[in-house]
């Protein structure tokens, strides 16, 4: 073998998982692991204009690689065999894995900052709601290492764990109203339910119950006109997941069939079952007392346990894997058909602590901005479009197809313009996008998706100006805009 | 691309390396700039237009310099001049001109003329044009010194685009990989050795640079680092630049080795150096051997007198700064080095030999050398490392203990076992290369241990994307 054997070592494996892939990928082979989206890669000659060829390969590529999935999986679960340790997380006793994130200290300072920047978003909501006659009430949900801060390895006793109750302090002095579920929820632990998914940030539908149960009383107990609108009545019933519910990590290796991690992840965890889950709860024809906007954990039948502890009709919108900014920013715009604008009486938004904590910015660091609401009623005067470019995107019918992840349009007006209005739908894919105006500020308005009406989105230009340029930005490849239309106004007569 | 990406090492690299071997010898320096124009153009499609353009000047010029020097010497001279400045322009836009636009503002702003501010250019810096423009100007120059032009612009191009270290260098010589370019052979030995190198900085990147890395970013994105953070932050950054440069530039070299290329050595073990004249000949070398042989050395070097020697420093290092990054930290770094170097200089000439005695010298000496030469280089990483001079100076005030001594909540839980593994590991490594080194060469269980530990950075990389728990959707 002489010097030949690293060199074979090193070949050997290189080329056993090209070919691996080569043979996945021609067989379509569908690779186990929760994160594997089987897309077949779509490229064309624009790619190569726009240089997102590279990119997209390498998307297609990591995401079907046989490593990838085998590596990953296997790594994460004989490290956590070997080391209790998992990449980006904390592992504790009794199965619990909490993000690492979630579990570090924050600089003072950035705390500070986001609670006043929650803070000043949260009143002004509550100000322009109060405007229409509705009440907002914010439900602000802890994290899990505030709640299990021993488990965590976290004594909570830093910034992060009392970011709520001065995040409540502050809520109070400016008049909104809140609920914090620290308490109910550390109460529920206190007495051995879990409270939270032992390997996932979100609450259990046990926490998620008591969560309701809390906020249902205190509710209750703000002075209020007799409910209108009946519960739905919609039962629920609790099984118990076991054998667990999700494949195993490991399982298409052949090692074992059940792995250490999810052995201990969700067996004896109580599962609610609803009759009509939360999808059924957005708003149709009949509006009911209460509205939620909801993130992700609002999957978890929130507004089910809602309507049962208020004992009245709950409206829910859930937005799964979009945060929770973006459900509200696009209640505010007149967005879900305008649902703004119906008799909803109070509107309860759900947000978790780590939302706030990171501040309001979207995937990739970008600020964002809540809709202006007043906006449409400034415009007096439309201003004409002399010229008008569009890059990023090739025309299809109604539709501009996005060849990259960016769209970017150049307006240029007869004379400077003092609000600008960009309407479309957009498609394409499951995440919110994010659209910017130079010349109004860095922050940007979170761009819906999904739907079939278009949405509006006003920018107020300080100072006026007769050239605009807006870029549309997506997470990912594949989406689309479609009745793509922009206005520019002037409020001068 | 990253070597570092799986699409490198198992679509990229796999495909290439088949075609390689499958290619007659005299085309596969056309198969070479093929893929090397393919992996640049994942990265940008349009840029290979300039990458094909600083080829074309860079062959052209060398070609009527060579031509024309031995009959008609100013023709010469300006196909020379032509070549290299348009080069050296087409650098400077890409690279200076946003820099150059912000500092001309801040200027007019400061001596309060708004009516002369400028619209700063948004340009998007080409990944590794300061490496491919310095080579095909290293060109250019050595043919004008009398180095024999080359005749097959494919070869040369080749030579610009050579996918291992075009973005990231070593800055190869033309006539150091002629006769490789013209002939590229394949060999046993160059297999074994490229194949120890490229796992050596694949390992290091993965294990060490990435995971100090954290440290480091933690520490300079504090508001107000304790002295214990802007210590630990600063010595984590000098770890991570280093195993990420000399990984990255050690993979680079076994690439090339495996197509059958002996690149220079860009990095010697320069934390170990004793003096900062011997750093920067340990360290990225073949950067430093560029600015001496081109720029140093023709302004005279240290041949005219002590004052002009000074000067020479200066000028060289300021550029070296330059090169490195357009910002102010970067043109400050620069300076701080030449001044190190010129007082390095200074004490070579006017106090060692009066204090040199045989029987002072030692280990113990030696090592103060050794910290001394680091901390200095330390001081100088973190201009290099942070964002601004504002950055700067707040971790300069934190090690000097302005913010406080230590924030022992802060550090809690924050690294986990396997980072703090890799901060130890990484210093360990820093002082044992001198041992691990030769061994890595003969020993069949390092180099088995260097693969097994290749395999589980394979399995990091994996892992670092593959994180089933996070965010998975119910």
């Amino acid at each position: 073998m002489g010097k030949s054997l690293i060199p074979c070592l090193f070949f050997g494996l290189i080329l056993f998982v090209a070919a691996s892939d080569l043979v996945v990928w021609l067989m379509a082979i569908e690779l186990p692991g929760r994160r594997f989206v089987r897309t077949p890669v779509k490229l064309s000659w624009s790619d190569l204009r726009y240089s997102t060829w590279g990119p997209k390969i390498e998307n297609h590529f990591t995401g079907r690689s046989v490593l990838y999935h085998g590596s990953g999986a296997l790594y994460n679960e004989m490290f956590y065999r070997m080391a209790r340790r998992t990449t980006g997380l904390v592992a504790a006793n009794e199965g619990w894995l909490f993000l690492k994130s979630n579990t570090l200290e924050l600089e003072a300072e950035d705390l500070d900052a986001s609670l006043a920047e929650g803070v000043e978003v949260m009143a002004a909501v509550h100000e322009r709601l109060a405007e229409r006659g509705k009440k907002l009430w914010v439900v602000l949900i802890p994290n899990r290492p505030v709640i299990y801060a021993e488990l965590a390895g976290n004594p909570a006793v830093g910034g992060r764990g009392r970011y709520l109750d001065d995040f409540c302090a502050a809520l109070e002095q400016r008049g909104v109203r809140y609920v914090n579920l620290t308490e109910p929820l550390q109460r529920l632990a206190e007495s051995g339910v879990d409270t939270h998914f032992r390997a996932d940030h979100h609450w259990s539908y046990e926490g998620c119950q008591a969560s309701a149960q809390a906020v249902a009383t205190t509710l209750l107990a703000e002075p209020h006109d007799r409910w209108v609108s009946a519960p739905r009545g919609g039962g629920v019933s609790w099984e118990v997941a076991d054998p667990p519910v999700h494949r195993s990590l490991v399982s298409f290796l052949k090692f074992r069939k059940e792995s250490e991690l999810e052995r201990r992840y969700l067996r004896g965890q109580s599962l609610a079952v609803f009759e009509d889950d939360w999808k059924a709860m957005a708003p149709d024809g009949e509006v009911r007392d209460i509205l939620t906007l909801e993130s992700s954990f609002g999957m978890f039948g929130f507004a089910q346990f809602l309507e049962s502890a208020l004992g009245t009709g709950v409206d829910a919108l859930v937005e799964p894997g979009n945060g929770s900014v973006y459900p509200l920013a696009r209640y505010l715009s007149g967005g879900y058909g305008g649902l703004i604008d119906r008799e909803h009486r109070w509107v309860i938004w759900v947000v978790p602590q780590y939302h706030l904590e990171e501040g309001l910015k979207n995937e990739g660091g970008s600020r964002i901005r809540l809709p202006d609401s007043r906006a449409s009623s400034a415009a007096s005067r439309e201003v004409a479009v002399l010229s008008q470019q569009i890059r990023g995107g090739t025309p299809h019918r109604r539709r501009f197809h996005l060849k990259g992840r960016q769209l970017d349009v150049r307006l240029e007006f007869g004379e400077p313009v003092e609000l600008v209005k960009f309407t479309c739908n957009a498609g394409g894919g499951m995440k919110r996008g994010i659209l910017t105006c130079r010349g109004a500020g860095e922050e940007g308005l979170l761009v819906h998706v999904g739907g079939r009406e278009t949405d509006d989105y006003w920018f107020r230009l300080e100072p006026p100006r007769s050239r605009v340029d807006l870029s549309v930005v997506f997470p990912d490849f594949g989406y689309w805009l479609r009745d793509l239309t922009w206005q520019g106004f002037s409020t001068r007569e | 691309m990253l070597f570092t990406s799986y699409s490198f090492l198992f679509l990229f690299l796999p495909l290439f390396l088949l075609a390689y071997v499958a290619c007659p010898i005299r085309g596969r320096s056309a198969l070479i700039l093929v893929g090397s124009y393919v992996f640049y153009a994942f990265w940008r499609v349009d840029f290979c237009l300039l990458l094909l353009g600083v080829s074309l000047l860079g062959y052209g010029g060398g070609r009527l310099v060579d031509r024309w020097s031995s009959n008609r010497a100013r023709w010469a001279s300006a196909a020379f001049i032509t070549s290299v400045a348009t080069m050296l322009a087409g650098l400077a836009w890409f690279k200076y001109a946003g820099f150059l636009g912000e500092s001309w503002n801040s200027l007019i702003r400061y001596i309060g003329a708004p009516g002369w501010t400028i619209t700063v250019p948004e340009v998007l810096l080409p990944v590794g044009i300061s490496f491919y423009t310095f080579q095909a100007i290293s060109y250019v120059v050595d043919v004008a010194r009398g180095a024999k032009a080359s005749r097959c612009f494919i070869e040369f191009a080749a030579y610009v685009a050579l996918f291992p270290q075009l973005v990231a260098g070593p800055i190869v010589r033309f006539g150091e990989i002629r006769e490789s370019l013209a002939q590229p052979r394949i060999s046993g030995i160059g297999l074994h050795a490229g194949v120890i190198l490229f796992m050596l900085g694949f390992c290091k990147k993965v294990w060490i640079a990435n995971n100090v890395g954290l440290a480091a970013d933690w520490a300079f994105s504090l508001q107000s680092p304790s002295v214990t953070a802007s210590w630990f932050g600063v010595l984590a950054y000098s770890l991570q630049i280093y195993f990420d440069f000399s990984g990255y530039s050690e993979m680079a070299i076994g690439l090339g080795m495996l197509l059958g290329f002996r690149f220079p050595e860009n990095f010697r073990m320069p934390y170990l150096s004793k003096n900062i004249a011997e750093f920067w000949q340990r360290w990225h070398m073949t950067m430093s051997r560029f600015f001496r042989d081109y720029f140093y050395i023709p302004l005279g070097g240290n041949r005219e007198g002590a004052g002009r020697t000074f000067i020479n420093l200066m000028a060289t290092m300021l550029l070296a700064g330059l090169w490195h990054g357009a910002g102010w930290t970067f043109v400050i770094w620069g300076l701080f080095h030449g001044i190190l170097l010129a007082i390095h200089r200074g004490w070579t000439i006017l106090w060692r030999p009066r204090v040199s005695n045989p029987a002072t010298t030692g280990r113990i000496r030696d090592l103060g050398a050794t910290g001394l030469t680091l901390l200095c280089v330390m001081l100088g990483w973190v201009l290099f490392r942070a964002e601004n001079l504002t950055g700067a100076w707040r971790i300069y005030t934190g090690m000097m203990g302005g913010f406080g001594w230590h924030e022992a909540h802060l550090f809690a839980g924050r690294f986990d076992g396997v980072c703090q593994a890799m901060f130890a590991l990484g210093i360990l490594f820093v002082f044992a290369e001198p041992w691990i080194r030769p061994r890595l060469e003969v020993s069949r269980p390092t180099q088995l241990g260097l693969f097994i530990c290749f395999v589980g950075g394979l399995h990091e990389l994996g892992a670092q994307a593959y994180n089933p728990f996070l965010y998975f959707q119910f």
